[in-house]
């Protein structure tokens, strides 16, 4: 007998796509090479030639990085789409016609008779089931009445709520990255002086007519008592916006955010100038900048480097360097003779300037928001887990008999429990 | 009276009681003894509250919350996971699962006790950017988390003894005392099913603090991907559970392979790789 062959037509390109997309095989090996590849990214890192600090964006700013999460973006969305049908229905509830011995082949089951006619006893299945917070349906039928029943399908929501969240983020993103909103600057002050918002390096899509004017007043920097560890970097400034002034002190955790835009304390420098001498007595001024330069007192090999200066003290931090060894440390007190074997320095005058981070992005309430779904959607897929209960009565001899059964992907105790009692009340 | 020394004290004891459960635990593998068993309950108990005591005198001593240096984390994420195992032996009463999570938490002591120099160990003032609430909020979550996770890695770690036991088909008495494939599976899982939200909520208090302090919610810092490597392998575990039935043995290695992210977020990152958030290494 010749077999019938089933002809089927060409698949066409788009079938194809969207099957390889809804696959969910492919988003679990997505999730796992995007783990291997983040991986590479945390060692293989190169080095800013500028900053001489590691320079992860590089790696992960890749188009191909990105590519690879649009991927699994894409994949969640066809999956998402194709899953739809399931959600809905599952929301509506289970089926009540249901084929008789579907229950018999249940894993969760059991089976009992009891002295009371089919009628009275399918009610009483049916407000147990109420009271343990089940929905209940049902439907009567020549013979016997069915049951179905579940609790706890607001659950299935919960993994398209964190899915979604995803997408929200996404969206904070590319609103981030397409630089039509937004910005992300860097404002330098110098104690004492006033600067437009328009001095901001970087600062872009904010309307001249919005510029407001800041003021610094001082740059400090707190130490703890031992005098050599930093508590807290803080820049005291006054905005001024037309007529509204006010003062404002930014630190760490701690930015200023006004009209949308953040500013962070972010870095900071000092100017010392002052005057130094060596064993010929001659006093030469000299002026210098943290971490870059320092004050070689002339005639000897003594080299001081400021590292800091605790304006509550009027201390200026130094690092002594000998021969070019770095040999002791010490502090120095505005407008006082410093002495170290045979150099000396005053340091008479100290100027500092401020680095605030200046940003507006306003992706951020997005990403809070998408956020709190995350965590919503998270919450229900782990708290809320369906169970579902179908139930067939019929008449049996001196009553009739009850058949109950359910189903319980993530809470098959809870369902246990449930049909346990049931049946013990039924009994 | 001197907090530092009754500080030393609770971490002695916090050791002691670690040690005598763990090796108590081991040999309950061996030998059925109910009593002996409830005897390590108790020094998982004495170490517990004596981990608790660590913490809240560090904390009184310090100034601030006990999650700045390596010693203060180490001794947090040893309470994380005594704290998700007394919960885990008290809702399902196996003791058996002792012997491969406490020791965990007492290696780390042990690692602490012979390798940690006793300057790394001095409580150290806040930075200014651990200068937030945030610190505890992002800080504690990841701990019961990490716990939660360890847990998980001690079940799968008996799975896969139980599953190679049950090939032999060598009736041996442990056999026989290791619960069954499924309810290792199970239990595996559900602390899965604690860990993820809470590491989720990790990343996202994380985030949201970065956004407080520097402007700026994700870096891609070595620490933060380090955390989101670890999530994606445990999402995976999920959704191949859920949608593939992925359950048994490859679960359990999954499960083993997300706690070995876990430490290496821990661990690895602050002290092999660089970064804004290196804040735990003694170098």
């Amino acid at each position: 007998m010749a077999k019938n062959k089933k002809k089927t037509g060409p698949k066409n390109i788009v079938n194809v796509v969207w099957d390889f997309l809804s696959s969910m095989k492919l988003g679990i090996t997505l999730l796992l090479v995007l783990a291997v590849v983040s991986i590479v990214g945390t060692i293989w890192v190169p080095v800013d030639p500028f900053t001489q600090q590691p320079d992860y964006l590089k790696f992960y700013n890749n188009p191909l990085f990105n590519m690879l999460l649009g991927l699994l973006a894409l994949n969640l969305l066809v999956c998402s789409l194709n899953r739809w049908k399931v959600i809905t229905s599952t929301l509506k509830g289970p089926n009540v016609n249901i084929p008789e011995n579907f229950i018999k082949n249940l894993k969760s089951g059991a089976g009992t008779k009891i002295g009371a006619d089919v009628s009275d006893a399918a009610q009483r299945v049916k407000d147990l089931l109420k009271k343990k917070g089940y929905r209940v349906f049902s439907s009567e039928g020549e013979d016997m009445f069915k049951v179905a029943s579940d609790r706890g399908h607001l659950g299935i929501l919960g993994p398209y709520l964190t899915h979604l969240s995803f997408f929200i983020m996404i969206l904070a993103i590319m609103i981030k990255f397409s630089g039509l909103v937004g910005f992300d600057g860097t404002f330098v002050g110098w104690e004492g002086q006033t600067y437009s918002l328009g001095q901001v390096e970087g600062i872009r899509n904010v309307d001249p007519a919005d510029y407001f004017d800041i003021k610094v007043n001082n740059f400090r920097t707190e130490y703890r008592p031992d005098g050599q560890e930093v508590k807290q970097w803080l820049t005291d400034l006054t905005v001024i916006d037309g007529t509204n002034t006010f003062n404002y002190t930014v630190f760490v955790n701690k930015p200023l955010v006004y009209k949308g835009m953040k500013f962070y304390q972010s870095a900071y420098g000092h100017n010392f100038s002052g005057k130094t001498s060596g064993p010929g007595g001659q006093d030469q001024p000299f002026e210098v900048g943290t971490q870059q330069q320092y004050v070689q007192a002339p005639g000897t090999d003594i080299a001081l480097v400021p590292t800091g200066f605790e304006d509550a003290t009027k201390k200026v931090k130094l690092r002594i360097y000998k021969q070019g060894q770095w040999v002791d440390e010490a502090e120095a007190v505005l407008n006082s003779p410093f002495k170290y074997e045979n150099a000396q320095v005053t340091f008479e005058g100290v100027n500092s300037y401020t680095v605030l981070s200046a940003k507006k992005d306003p992706g951020v309430p997005i990403i809070g928001i998408g956020s709190i779904v995350l965590i919503l959607g998270v919450v229900f897929s782990f708290l809320l887990r369906q169970r579902r209960i179908w139930a067939v009565i019929k008449p049996e001899q001196g009553g009739s008999v009850v058949q109950i059964g359910g189903i319980s992907a993530k809470d098959k105790r809870g369902l246990d429990r449930d049909l346990d009692d049931i049946i013990t009340e039924l009994k | 009276m001197d907090l530092v020394a009754l500080e030393q004290y609770s971490f002695t004891i916090t050791f002691i009681g670690y040690m005598v459960a763990s090796i108590i635990y081991v040999i309950y593998l061996g030998y059925k003894n109910e009593n002996m068993a409830r005897v390590a309950t108790l020094g998982t108990i004495i170490g517990f509250i004596a981990n608790t005591a660590f913490l809240i005198l560090r904390w009184k001593i310090s100034g601030h919350p006990p999650f700045v240096n390596g010693y203060e984390f180490l001794l947090s994420f040893t309470w994380g996971i005594a704290a998700i195992y007394l919960f885990a032996e008290w809702r399902y009463g196996l003791r058996i699962i002792g012997a491969f999570v406490m020791p965990v938490a007492w290696f780390i002591l042990a690692w602490i006790a012979l390798k940690m120099p006793a300057e790394a160990k001095n409580a150290a003032n806040l930075m200014p950017a651990l200068q937030s609430n945030w610190l505890t909020i992002h800080v504690a979550t990841a701990m019961v988390s990490y716990g939660a996770f360890a847990l998980s890695f001690g079940t799968s770690v008996m799975y896969l003894i139980k599953q190679r036991m049950e090939k032999n088909t060598f009736k041996s008495e442990f056999n026989k005392r290791m619960p069954s494939l499924d309810v290792l599976d199970d239990i595996s899982y559900k602390f899965i099913a604690v860990g993820f939200p809470l590491l989720s909520f990790v990343i996202i208090s994380g985030a949201i603090w970065a956004e407080y302090a520097w402007g700026r919610y994700w870096s891609w810092d070595p620490k933060e991907t380090w955390s989101l490597i670890t999530w994606l392998v445990y999402a995976a575990y999920l959704h191949a559970r859920f949608t593939y039935g992925w359950r048994g043995n490859k679960a359990a290695w999954m499960s083993i392979i997300g706690f070995v992210f876990v430490l290496f977020t821990f661990f690895g990152v602050n002290y092999f790789l660089s970064g804004l958030h290196a804040y735990g290494g003694i170098g």
